[in-house]
């Protein structure tokens, strides 16, 4: 069986911006894309959670990024999609 | 990007940070702070308190679901052995209490301690008990403390809710003294994975 699974309505609203973003796909970036095309308010913590489980489904690969001092030295969390293979 | 003075609610960022993963939690708090930065300029703190506890909020939500997600097994198993185990110590507090006021003989030399301590005293010993028991809980969640003591914790005040109920229509009015104590008991299981957290979030010191 393939390790990629089944993939929900809200799987690929959290996942579409990704492509839209490129390398920019952080945590705010998508949520604030997901609100402007849904018009409905999403919490950091759901986005997380999905793109979480899409990364164990193999459809999202994350990073770390660099801390930053607007951000009190916390690090950004980039998302992207793995090449298919 | 403009920064703002403004901070975010201290307790919700502390909620959020106990109760998500270690391996998301920096770049979750940075993402809150980062949105409460610029709602706070463009629209004023208050406005921007008020969203940050929304998104704190919904955020814990979602991380308790993924607690039991993300690890079913472990974080069922710690919730349902910590309910046995508080089942198993609950009668510990009272023979043990009785033993010592007899072995000192404090109904005799001191009446009034030996009142608090047999009233009292053993609502103290079960709220120690239950702290015990979500150190306990806390140590075997592995990652998913908060998840797995509030879960308890929320459990156990349910059940507390459930027989106040049964004892309001059963007119036994005289129970409902206990509340604050039973009450008391499922938050002391939380402070016990409080405790586990901030011991595992402490950083390691210098070698």
């Amino acid at each position: 069986m393939s390790k990629y699974g089944y993939v929900g309505e809200f799987d690929h609203i959290a996942s579409l911006p990704l492509l839209h973003l490129g390398d920019r796909a952080y945590g705010v970036r998508v949520k604030q894309e997901i609100e402007t095309r849904t018009g409905h308010e999403v919490s950091v913590g759901a986005i997380y959670a999905t793109l979480d489980r899409l990364e164990v489904k193999g459809y999202v690969k994350s990073h770390l990024g660099e801390p930053t001092p607007e951000r009190c030295g916390r690090s950004k969390r980039f998302f992207g999609s793995p090449p298919w293979v | 990007m403009p920064q703002t003075s403004v901070r975010p609610p201290r307790l919700a960022a502390w909620l959020v940070d106990s109760f998500t993963p270690r391996e998301h939690a920096e770049s979750i708090l940075g993402d809150l702070l980062e949105e409460f930065s610029d709602l706070a300029l463009k629209s004023g703190p208050a406005l921007a308190r008020r969203w940050y506890w929304r998104q704190s909020i919904r955020t814990i939500a979602q991380m308790i679901g993924c607690g039991f997600r993300i690890s079913p097994l472990s974080t069922t198993s710690s919730v349902v052995a910590g309910f046995l185990l508080r089942r198993f110590a609950s009668g510990l507090p009272e023979p043990a209490i009785f033993a010592v006021l007899r072995r000192y003989r404090l109904f005799d030399h001191h009446f009034n301690a030996y009142v608090f301590f047999a009233s009292n005293g053993i609502a103290i010993g079960h709220i120690i008990v239950s702290m015990f028991v979500g150190l306990l809980v806390a140590l075997t969640a592995k990652g998913r403390e908060m998840v797995a003591t509030t879960t308890l914790g929320l459990v156990l005040c349910a059940m507390t809710a459930a027989s106040a109920c049964v004892w309001v229509t059963e007119g036994r009015n005289s129970f409902l003294w206990m509340l604050p104590w039973n009450f008391a008991d499922s938050f002391a299981i939380v402070i016990g994975g409080v405790i586990v957290r901030m011991r595992r979030s402490a950083p390691t010191p210098l070698r």
